[in-house]
């Protein structure tokens, strides 16, 4: 009843927003590691299937035996039914977007470490020449660590950008060094057998 | 042309000069008069009373005379000003009798009215108008009340602010228009005002709790933004104002314009409208990327006055583009906190000072519509009724993929309707020595909330009603005041399952608590009972020295988002949770104020303390084990804030001086303390202003110097102490340092033709200092703009002084 009553007073302004979901939620990043010589693609989940709060995202272990990957990353929104390819915008944007991978299990453009059980150089470049890091090669050795994976977004809006240097600049002063801001970063559990 | 733009700067304060002789017993009557402008409504000072011709009395600053010891019987007294024409009068003395007088600068006085002049206010209370209020004209609404002794300012990462009054802010400070409630989106820090500044034609600042008339919620004060009184006589007058700043590049333009036609002469009209762009202001070392300004406003109001009433429709619209500082960092803790520790913000060589606005931003829309009507009941009173429709509109922009295509991240819209009836009583005569003065009214509030976008706050509709009454027994030293109100409010939100889900998990609510929980939409009520009490009384010692204080217990129902919030915080990097079924608090609170006015000397004290009682606090989760409660998102590892009842404590002291030791010079000099503490959990409360002390120098040229005679010169210093009494867990970093600021203004007056100019230069931060406020959001990304300077061009005009310019 009150809310007829203040339907009817209320001005023909009250049409109901409904923007194609512009919220760009992530609640799933897929790791997949596809061997080099052929085999079952390994996949790895960081999910969060009610978004923010509430449940804690559940996130796998990455678990591996030693040998050359291919990683490829995606990211999923599965508040949405069916669940949402994100991975495609990323692609779409990519110059301005970059993934980083940092951690002690990690050696890599990103990082200082001089051992640990994955090495990561990157397999695809943006317009401008500069990684990606949907695609990567990965060398898995025996060894534990923890790996945190980044989806950095570094519009033209919020200088700096995107730039040759950027990975150097994790390397030395760490990701929140970076312009941008921070559209994922999970850190994965690693053992390599 | 004498007199033709003269301004009166007279300090009289006491109005009683000479009085009638007393020639029996029964000679006991008073007369309280009022004089005012018939155009402007504004009070007239320095008008003698006379009797044949015997001074019996001038008007004071309010425009307000008093006559006692008057005889019954007709007594005749004329009312005059130089500007003016005399205004013969004969008023019937018996008992206690109240006049209005309203003058024309025509010499015709169009209505009298036996209505009384309101007594003066019995809270500390500071009125910006005239020269204060030019001051602040092109810079942002809150910057008009900066002066004012126990407030301060808190900064958003756009260009606008909202005002702190005793340490409170949002929530707990009412803001009014044309005395409706202002409702907007006002809970968060990066929410400012949609109010034109342009539209005041003063600003009252109420300090502590407002009393009944207000609202429960009007706890740390009230502002009320008053637009000038219609006009009254034929003919019409206006103002322009063209303003220049120098950092944020830009400028605002805004005129106003009053008409009353010579066919229509019951019928005024009203039309306004400003603009205003700049660039991002710069720090002195970088610019603050993305943060300019679009800001534009029209308004139109038209009013139809009747010897026993006056009809008012009025409209305004506000419009804004806010750019948000590209260095703000909040999507991520880690980024977060090595920007706030960090001396400039990354990127800061990339940063540019320019009109264009990026994401992120804000656009924001308010509109209000008012109608009122006001009877004059004769001798019973006033009946003034208004109604009031207000949309508020909000859009956040954030840097997203697809940004061309993507539209807004969080989508608000509010609709408020709003039925104000108040009814004052005509003074009631009890002795020689007391009236009774009252007022009581019944309101009635529609709200409609629509929110889309990132999981934040829900849908939400509101049904409110209050009732109050407030007396006040007048007498010539001493006034008392007794006021009480009683709110009700039934709320009921709508929450997608998914957020509903959430407040469960986060053990905020029990899983039965909105009922049947299985569908996609929950729906969680609440109603509210509120009280307020409050009682005050004011003593005026001689001429010179007065005394107030007041007593008054309030309680107020949580706002929608302290229930529901409900997701990562836009403005900080945390998850935020409401409580849904959180209780309202209450506020005992009381002030005391010490004020002198002197001829060379003006001076007022206050001093306060306010216990809340369940104090309704959004601050750090503490989990069983006595640490904050952080929470794993795909953006990282967040601090959870929730809102929670703590009790806690407030309380300080403000003032200020004003001392004329030579007829050029005045010195003043403020001060603003504030403490406050969480009692439940022996910490600070966070956002709290550290202390503030201002002083100025004003120089006038001597009168001998004819033209720029009404010039003046005028500097002032602002030290604000560092905040030594935080909490660090929700203040994530420790406050700013101390900082100085140098200002400065010069300004003039000059006539062209009938009408006024004014001109100024005004500067702020002139010693160009690197600063950070700890009342500001911007104090986590980057510093306080440097030195800026503001060129102002003011124009009066009046087609009253034109014709009598003419003729003499």
């Amino acid at each position: 009843m009150t809310k007829l009553a203040l339907l009817a007073l209320c001005l023909a302004a009250c049409a109901k927003d409904d923007a194609a979901n512009p919220e760009e939620v992530i609640t799933t990043v897929i790791l997949n590691f596809a061997p080099a010589g052929g085999g079952t693609t390994l996949s790895f989940e960081a999910d969060d299937p009610d978004g923010n709060g509430g449940n804690p995202p559940v996130i796998d272990d990455i678990a591996l035996t030693a040998g050359n990957y291919a990683l490829t990353l995606q990211f999923q929104n599965r508040l949405e039914d069916p669940a949402e390819e994100i991975t495609e915008e990323i692609q779409d944007e990519s110059d301005q977007h970059l993934l980083i991978f940092t951690g002690t299990a990690v050696i890599g453009p990103a990082t200082s470490n001089a051992t640990g059980p994955l090495e990561q150089s990157y397999a695809d470049t943006d317009a401008n020449g500069l990684p990606i890091g949907l695609d990567n090669d990965i060398i898995a050795t025996p060894g534990t660590g923890m790996m945190t994976v980044t989806l950095r977004h570094m519009p033209p809006e919020e200088p700096p950008q995107k730039a040759d240097d950027s990975l150097a600049i994790v390397k030395a002063n760490g990701v929140d060094a970076l312009g941008g801001s921070t559209d994922a970063s999970i850190s994965f559990g690693v053992s390599v057998q | 042309m004498r007199f033709i733009c003269a301004i009166f700067v007279i300090a009289s304060s006491a109005s009683v000069l000479a009085e009638p002789a007393a020639t029996g017993k029964d000679c006991t009557g008073t007369l309280d008069g009022h004089v005012v402008d018939a155009a402007t409504h504004e009070p007239v000072v320095a008008a003698s009373v006379q009797r044949s011709d015997q001074l019996l009395a001038m008007s004071d600053e309010a425009g307000r005379f008093m006559l006692t010891n008057l005889c019954p019987g007709p007594l005749a007294i004329v009312i005059a000003r130089d500007d003016y024409k005399p205004s013969a009068r004969t008023v019937e003395i018996s008992g206690h009798t109240a006049l209005e007088v309203e003058l024309t600068t025509s010499g015709e006085v169009i209505e009298l009215r036996d209505k009384a002049p309101p007594p003066p206010e019995m809270r500390s209370t500071a009125t910006i108008s005239g020269a204060a209020l030019e001051k602040s004209r092109g810079k942002a609404f809150t910057a008009a009340l900066a002066d004012v002794p126990g407030v301060s300012e808190l900064r958003s990462a756009t260009g606008v602010a909202k005002p702190i009054i005793r340490g409170q802010f949002g929530r707990r400070l009412l803001i009014l228009v044309d005395d409706v409630r202002h409702r907007s989106q006002d809970w968060g820090l990066e929410h400012a005002p949609e109010i034109d500044p342009f539209i005041a034609d003063k600003i009252r600042v109420v300090r502590g709790a407002g009393g009944v008339r207000y609202g429960s919620d009007a706890i740390g004060g009230v502002v009320l933004v008053d637009p000038p009184e219609m006009r009254r006589d034929v003919g019409y007058n206006g103002e322009v104002h063209a303003i220049g700043s120098s950092n944020g590049r830009g400028g605002a333009l805004a005129g106003r314009l009053q008409n009353v036609f010579e066919g229509a002469p019951k019928l005024s009209t009203q039309l306004e409208g400003s603009i205003r762009k700049l660039a991002a202001p710069s720090t002195p070392d970088y610019p603050l990327d993305n943060a300019g300004l679009f800001e534009w406003n029209a308004g139109a109001t038209v009013s139809y006055r009747r010897a026993s009433g006056e009809y008012k429709l009025s409209y305004r619209h506000y419009d804004a583009d806010l750019g948000v500082c590209s260095c703000l960092r909040v999507h991520n803790v880690d980024d977060f906190l090595a920007q706030a520790q960090a001396k400039e913000p990354v990127g800061a060589d990339e940063f540019t000072s320019d009109f264009s606005i990026d994401r992120p931003n804000q656009k924001v829309q308010h509109d209000l519509a008012i109608a009122r009507a006001r009877w004059d009941l004769g001798k019973i009173g006033t009946l003034t009724s208004t109604y009031s429709f207000q949309h508020d509109r909000r859009l956040e922009f954030d840097v997203v993929r697809n940004s061309e295509s993507a539209g807004a991240q969080f989508r608000f819209r509010l609709m408020t309707h709003e039925l104000d009836n108040v009814f004052e009583h005509a003074p009631i005569h009890l002795s020689e020595h007391w009236h009774l003065r009252g007022q009581a009214g019944v309101i009635a509030t529609g709200q409609l909330h629509e929110y889309g976008g990132l999981s934040l706050i829900p849908d939400f509709q509101g049904i409110g009603a209050g009732a109050y009454a407030a007396e006040r027994l007048v007498g010539h030293d001493t006034d008392f005041e007794l006021g009480i109100r009683y709110d009700f409010l039934t709320r009921s939100a709508s929450l997608a399952r998914i957020d509903f889900l959430r407040l469960v998990r986060s053990n905020q609510l029990v899983m039965a608590a909105c009922g049947d929980a299985s569908g996609n939409e929950v729906s969680c009520g609440s109603r509210f009972h509120t009280f307020t009490t409050t009682a005050g009384v004011a003593h005026r010692f001689g001429a010179e020295w007065s005394l107030k204080g007041d007593l008054s217990l309030a309680s107020r129902a949580p706002n929608p988002d302290e229930q529901y919030l409900n997701g990562t915080a836009p403005t900080f990097p945390v998850l935020g949770l409401g409580k849904p079924d959180i209780d309202p608090e209450t506020t005992y609170s009381s002030t005391l104020t010490l004020a002198y006015d002197g001829t060379t000397l003006k001076g007022e004290a206050s001093v306060y303390a306010n216990y809340i009682d369940d104090y309704i606090y959004f601050a750090p989760a503490i989990g069983p084990d006595g640490l904050p409660i952080f929470d794993v998102l795909i953006q990282g590892t967040f601090p959870r804030f929730v809102t929670r009842g703590v009790d806690s404590v407030f309380y300080g002291t403000d003032g200020g001086i004003a001392w004329s030791p030579a007829p050029q010079l005045e010195l003043g000099a403020q001060a603003s303390l504030v403490r406050a503490k969480n009692l439940d959990e022996d910490a600070f409360l966070v956002f709290v202003p550290p202390d503030r002390y201002r002083a100025s120098v004003t120089w006038r040229p001597p009168d001998r110097w004819r033209s720029p005679r009404k010039s003046f010169l005028n500097l002032s210093g602002t030290y604000v102490t560092k905040q030594t009494r935080f909490d660090l867990a929700a203040d994530f970093v420790k406050p700013p340092d101390a900082y100085f600021l140098l200002g400065a203004e010069l300004g003039t007056e000059t006539c062209f033709g009938a009408h006024t100019a004014r001109f100024a230069l005004q500067g702020a931060n002139l010693t160009n200092t690197r600063y950070r406020d700890y009342t500001s959001l911007m104090r986590y990304f980057a510093d306080e703009p440097g030195w800026q300077v503001w060129l102002r061009m003011s124009a009066f005009f009046d087609s009253s002084r034109n014709k009598k310019g003419s003729r003499s």
